[in-house]
């Protein structure tokens, strides 16, 4: 998801000698000097000479400058462990020149640390990226790009930068600073998700149709036919078709994906490396988990965290919904208590299961094995109970998880390490 | 490929080629063009392009000191010029020590600083117009080497930029193949540093790696700069000669510090006849002269061509068999040179005022008789014994700048040049007749009859008719006999002409060809004179010249050059007008005989050239830009604008032409109209002003569709025609088209992702499908075309249009073969 791009707001435009347009101003003070002490008109065409170009960069640069307006393209989130495109747009409004090489210098940095209201060093802390503009025409514009590899999830910020060219003769540098800070969340890496886990959540779904169609509710519409494919139900074929066209001939529905989904991500951790890595983890799942939820799911999408706080959010699926929940897992900070302090997981577990339709099952993924999370949940509570039926505990370090989920993509990983060899070999060419 | 970097090498040694080139010819010296030139030429080859040697460091060093030392010699004891010659070696071989080194952004910029010098060294010296041009072509490329060192320093701080990223990328992810096996400077160990105990996990602190994965400038750059630079420079240039016309300037021009010395050299001091013809037909100016009214000022075209005397050729030898003319310099001493006496002041006279090309040639040209004036360079002195104006002294030095100096002459009563002058010998202030030296008769009259019969038979024909008295009128009819003959012509081209090796060429041109050049007239002339006891020479100089309309002066060139005879007049020969004029003196006079037939020479001369007006302007207007010349004197001029009734007299003459032709009011009442409207246009809705061109376009969009839509309630096609479509949506709508077949086909472009990028998706998509090729190849082809069409500034055909909607059509067939 993109957000709108927002026309930068601009510093004053500055102007300096480079140390290239210095020793030529020497030159040209010494030739001056010469050439009107003598009378030398050679030397005096040369001093007009030198002069020109030193202007026309004066001119030249302060009339591009002030006629770009610049805009930074950039996702509302981004995963963790790819490469995130950010976009730079620059706008030639001016009418006489077109504008070249125009570099402009961002920064960006990770603040998730950084508590609200704290000044943050922008000079010193971050990464910088610098991108070129070869070109903009009169009342075009150019779009470059660089790419952003976020290794951990969290918040960051995109500005200020700085746009500055010496372009034409590199004799003076002009500088415009785009004070807009943006800030972008950055989720957890994503994973891949095996056939295990969509048969584990088709089969959820194929047994709340049964229950649904025990209660009378047909929600299947026909849609078309189409020839059997291996793996078609035989009770699909439709066996008049298929003596008329002499092949086996299914019935294809149109399923309805009003299914709601609920996922209770469980993010307790003593602190230690590996517990911490095991959240990760959690988290990377349900990234993936939301992310990849497309048409599968259109009901009501549930994700409840169990942190330091509870973190609940339940809408209908849209993608702003996604969105929504891509921001809370990439923020969201894991929790850390002693074992001994009440555990508000089953506190979240009962919430998410009030929010969703009966009989939807709540997946649990948890850093804990099911005995040591759950197991000694006992109460005579009877909704207590049935909520605790519909959970299905996945634990992290289980062989079972591991199976469901990869929690980073080889494909991606494999494009990053071409890439960065590509541009490795490129940088030193 | 041509790529920036290649593209500033490539310019960088154009650039220190031509600095080369012009420090060696300011000097003329060739040898240290040769050496810049080939030494930076052989520096490229060795280490830019086939990188096989760099000089590093310490050799470097080494070698720079060895080249100080080299170039540095004698430089203590050198007078300026010496010192300056010094510095200007010292630059040349700096450069080619610098050009056998690695280059990067300092070692150009350095480079260049050497080339900026070598020109200021070279505009110290002098510069021709070639020189000139040199100059002008090393400004183009040092300015585009300029313009291509500020891109790629882009290029360099991005490529550090995406090295420190990659390595970091590599670290990050483990990817062991990027990573170098150790780090190679100091960045990489900095990186490697910061990066060693990256944590992969949790939210922490890491900041992202960003890196830019693009050349900034591909190829399609080069030819945009290139297309652009003719007007940088043409910007540079109009400024640089705005501010260099409007300069003031204090003092005579400089020329630069060289002297030479002098040494006789060229015609003017000897025609041998060995060459046959061979004058030299350069075109190369040698002088400009104005003729003036000495009283009034009054610039004046003389009546008839005027002959600028240089030297007397009077001794005849025989060399090799052949004619010879020579002048006795070998009876020249310093007592022998004289100032030039000065006219009395009620007598009627000319002001000559010459500017010489700069040359080192000691000898200068008059139209005779010259006396000098008050203002007349005191340099200025008349050598009697080689009948001839010189400069300076034989062996002295001279400047090589253009000279200057100014002389009287007499005219005729119609500004008719005189046929006589009256010096005849050192003794003419005396009122002596060169009678009195009878060594002089005697060299003058020499001749060895028998070499030359037929000449010496017809001489003997002509003069039978007059009495020794008439020598006047003997010399007359000899002049006239080759004007007027049919027999005689005038011709340069002696290539298909057959010598009689046994006769001398002047009696084998007498007798046989009678065609030739001024040389051999005037030698035939003077043995026919001398052979009748009148005391002749041969002179040599230039004839006529280019009468320039525009600044009223004559221009000599090389080929204006011309030989002519002087026959001795004694006194009793002289006519009483001749010395009312001034054409003869107590002593006689010499008498300008010119036996070339006038019409051919009139043809002769060579007529202004582009490349000549040129040269011109450059001596005039640039080298020799003076307080005289610049455009600051005509402040004058200039402020006139200011005086009202100037105007009012313009307007008012004006008014009366527009009155008298119908048209012109017409059209002139049109543009007013127009120009109205447009001003209430401008301020009503600054359709027509404003900085920026999105606000200006917005607004003529904004009128324009008011009328359309207004016309548009007439008719559709009205509106169509008013409104019309925008150019920038037709050239790219192949581009949309492209969008909804891959949009219907389930590709949406994300808002982040690059049309590029999302133009792999898809190919990468379709990779297993049959017309996977076919597809890939047509989205990524369509992607470019609509980058060089949107962002390019490409133009596309209308051929190229049905091409491209052929192949939307074709990859829309391939992508429903899927579907189905």
């Amino acid at each position: 998801m993109l957000g709108e791009p927002v026309e930068q707001r601009t510093s004053r435009l500055k102007l300096r000698m480079t140390a290239e347009g210095v020793a030529f101003l020497v030159i040209l003070a010494f030739v001056s000097v010469g050439a009107v002490l003598r009378s030398v008109n050679l030397l005096i065409l040369l001093a007009g000479m030198m002069c020109a170009p030193l202007l026309l960069n004066w001119r030249s640069q302060i009339h591009v400058m002030s006629s770009l307006v610049f805009r930074r393209h950039l996702s509302q989130y981004v995963h963790a462990g790819s490469l995130t495109p950010v976009q730079w747009e620059c706008e030639n409004e001016g009418s006489r020149l077109n504008a070249w090489n125009i570099v402009v210098e961002d920064s960006t940095r990770n603040i998730t640390d950084i508590e609200p209201g704290k000044k943050i060093n922008r000079k010193k802390n971050g990464t910088r990226a610098t991108v070129v503009f070869p070109q903009v025409a009169i009342n075009r514009s150019g779009f470059v790009s660089y790419r952003t590899y976020f290794e951990k999830r969290g918040i960051y910020e995109f500005g200020p930068a700085v746009v500055a060219t010496t372009f034409p003769f590199g004799l003076m540098r002009s500088t415009i600073r785009l004070t807009d800070i943006e800030t972008v969340i950055v989720a957890p890496e994503l994973g891949r998700l095996s056939h295990s886990w969509d048969r584990r959540l088709e089969s959820i779904a194929l047994g709340s149709e049964a229950n649904r169609r025990r209660r009378g509710v047909q929600e299947d519409e026909f849609y078309a036919l189409r020839t059997w494919r291996s793996g078609d139900s035989k009770r699909h074929i439709h066996w008049r078709s298929t003596a008329k066209y002499g092949t086996p001939m299914i019935r294809q529905h149109d399923q309805k994906t009003n299914r709601d989904l609920a996922v209770v991500i469980d993010l307790r951790s003593t602190g230690s490396a590996i517990e911490n890595e095991r959240c990760e983890r959690a988290l990377s799942f349900a990234a993936t988990v939301f992310a990849g939820l497309g048409s599968a799911v259109k009901g009501q999408v549930t994700l409840a965290i169990c942190c330091d706080e509870k973190i609940v959010i339940s809408e209908r699926y849209h993608p702003e919904t996604v969105a929504q929940v891509m921001r809370c897992l990439g923020t969201v900070k894991i929790g850390t208590w002693a074992m001994n302090v009440n555990d508000p997981l089953i506190e979240t577990i009962i919430t998410a299961n009030g929010l969703v339709s009966n009989g939807t099952p709540l997946f649990v993924v948890s850093p804990r094995d099911e005995a040591s999370g759950c197991g000694h949940w006992t109460s005579d509570n009877t909704r207590l109970n049935s909520t605790m039926s519909m959970v299905h505990w996945l634990e992290v370090d289980s062989k079972q998880f591991s199976m469901m989920f990869e929690p980073s993509n080889p494909q991606e990983q494999k494009k990053i390490d071409a890439l960065s060899e590509k541009w490795m070999a490129d940088a030193n060419r | 490929m041509l790529t920036v970097r290649l593209a500033l090498q490539l310019a960088l040694l154009a650039t220190v080629i031509v600095s080369g080139l012009l420090i060696g010819l300011s000097q003329e010296n060739l040898g240290l063009s040769a050496i810049g030139v080939i030494g930076s030429f052989v520096g490229f080859v060795v280490c830019d392009w086939r990188k096989w040697f760099s000089l590093r460091g310490g050799l470097a060093n080494i070698a720079s000191i060895a080249v100080l030392v080299l170039a540095m010699q004698g430089f203590v004891e050198g007078d300026g010029a010496t010192k300056l010659i010094c510095v200007s070696n010292l630059l040349v071989y700096l450069q080619v020590v610098l050009m056998f080194q690695q280059k990067n952004t300092r070692r150009n910029w350095q480079i260049m600083v050497l080339s900026l010098l070598q020109i200021v060294v070279a505009a110290i010296f002098n510069l021709n117009f070639e020189g000139g041009l040199l100059f002008i072509l090393f400004f183009g490329l040092a300015g585009l080497t300029m313009i291509l060192q500020s891109i790629e320093t882009a290029n360099t701080d991005v490529r550090t930029r995406n090295r420190e990223a990659a390595l970091a990328l590599a670290s990050g992810t483990g990817n062991a193949a990027a990573q170098p096996e150790k780090p190679v400077s100091v960045i990489d160990r900095m990186i490697e540093g910061v990066l060693g105990g990256r944590d992969k996990s949790g939210i922490g602190s890491g900041n992202p790696i960003a890196i830019f994965d693009a050349e900034p400038h591909q190829e399609r750059t080069m030819p945009l700069i290139v297309r652009h630079l003719g007007f940088w420079l043409a910007t540079c240039l109009a400024f640089a000669f705005l501010m260099f016309f409007f300069i003031p300037r204090n003092s005579e021009a400089w020329f630069g510090p060289l002297m030479v010395p002098t040494q006789p050299t060229g015609m003017s001091m000897k025609v041998d006849l060995n060459q046959r013809g061979k004058i030299e037909q350069t075109g190369e100016r040698i002088f400009r002269v104005s003729f003036e009214n000495s009283l009034t000022g009054e610039k004046l075209q003389l009546a008839s061509p005027p002959y600028f005397r240089g030297t007397a050729l009077g001794q005849l030898r025989i060399v090799d068999g052949r004619t010879s003319w020579t002048a006795p310099y070998d009876r020249v001493y310093p007592s022998v040179y004289r100032r030039t006496p000065e006219l009395k002041p009620n007598s009627r006279r000319i002001l000559q005022r010459f500017q010489m090309n700069p040359t080192d040639d000691p000898m200068i040209f008059s139209a005779m008789p010259a006396f000098s004036t008050p203002d007349t360079s005191q340099e200025i002195e008349f050598c009697y014994e080689v009948s001839a104006l010189t400069r300076r002294q034989e062996n002295d030095r001279i400047e090589k700048t253009p000279f200057r100096y100014e002389l009287m002459t007499r005219v005729g009563p119609n500004n008719e040049p005189l046929e006589a002058w009256p010096f005849t010998s050192l003794g003419y202030m005396r009122g002596e007749s060169l009678e009195r030296s009878p060594g002089d008769i005697e060299w003058l009259t020499y001749l060895d009859e028998e070499r030359y019969p037929a000449l010496v038979d017809t001489a003997a024909g002509l003069a039978s008719g007059f009495a020794d008295d008439e020598r006047y009128e003997m010399c007359r009819r000899m002049e006239t006999f080759f004007q007027l003959s049919q027999d005689f012509s005038y011709t340069l081209d002696f290539t298909d002409v057959q010598w009689n090796e046994g006769l001398d060429p002047v009696e084998d041109f007498f007798v046989n060809h009678k065609c030739g050049h001024c040389e051999l007239y005037a030698s035939a002339l003077v043995l026919m004179l001398r052979s009748q006891g009148i005391p002749a020479r041969l002179v040599v100089g230039y004839y006529s010249g280019i009468y320039d309309d525009e600044n009223q002066y004559y221009v000599v060139r090389s080929d204006d050059a011309h030989a002519w005879v002087e026959a001795y007049l004694r006194p009793a020969d002289c006519s009483d007008e001749m010395r009312r004029e001034g054409a003869a003196g107590p002593g006689g006079a010499w008498l300008r005989l010119d036996p070339t037939p006038a019409t051919e020479l009139a043809n002769r001369s060579s007529r202004e050239n582009a490349i000549e007006i040129a040269r011109n302007l450059w001596q005039e207007y640039v080298m020799g830009l003076d307080n005289q010349r610049g455009l600051t004197d005509r402040s004058g001029s200039m402020l006139g604008f200011t005086d009202l009734s100037a105007w009012t007299s313009g307007f008012e003459s004006a008014a009366g032409e527009i009155n008298n032709r119908p048209a012109l009011r017409v059209g002139l009442l049109a543009a007013a109209l127009f120009s109205v409207m447009f001003g209430v246009m401008r301020t009503v809705f600054g359709a027509f002003g404003g900085r920026k061109t999105s606000e200006r376009k917005r607004r003529i969009k904004m009128i324009r569709n008011l009328v359309g839509n207004a016309l548009g309630y007439i008719s559709p096609g009205l509106k169509k025609w008013v409104i019309g479509v925008d150019p920038d949506e037709i050239s790219t709508v192949f581009y949309k088209r492209l969008t909804s077949v891959l949009e219907e086909a389930g590709h949406k472009r994300a808002p982040a992702q690059t049309h590029r990028e999302f133009a792999g998706e898809v190919g990468d998509h379709y990779s297993a499908h049959p017309d996977a090729e076919t597809i890939d190849s047509t989205v990524n082809d369509l992607t470019d075309l609509f980058y060089s069409v949107r962002f390019g500034n490409a133009d596309l055909p209308d051929e190229d249009r049905e091409t491209v909607d052929d192949s939307i059509s074709r990859l829309e067939a391939a992508i429903a073969k899927s579907s189905l």
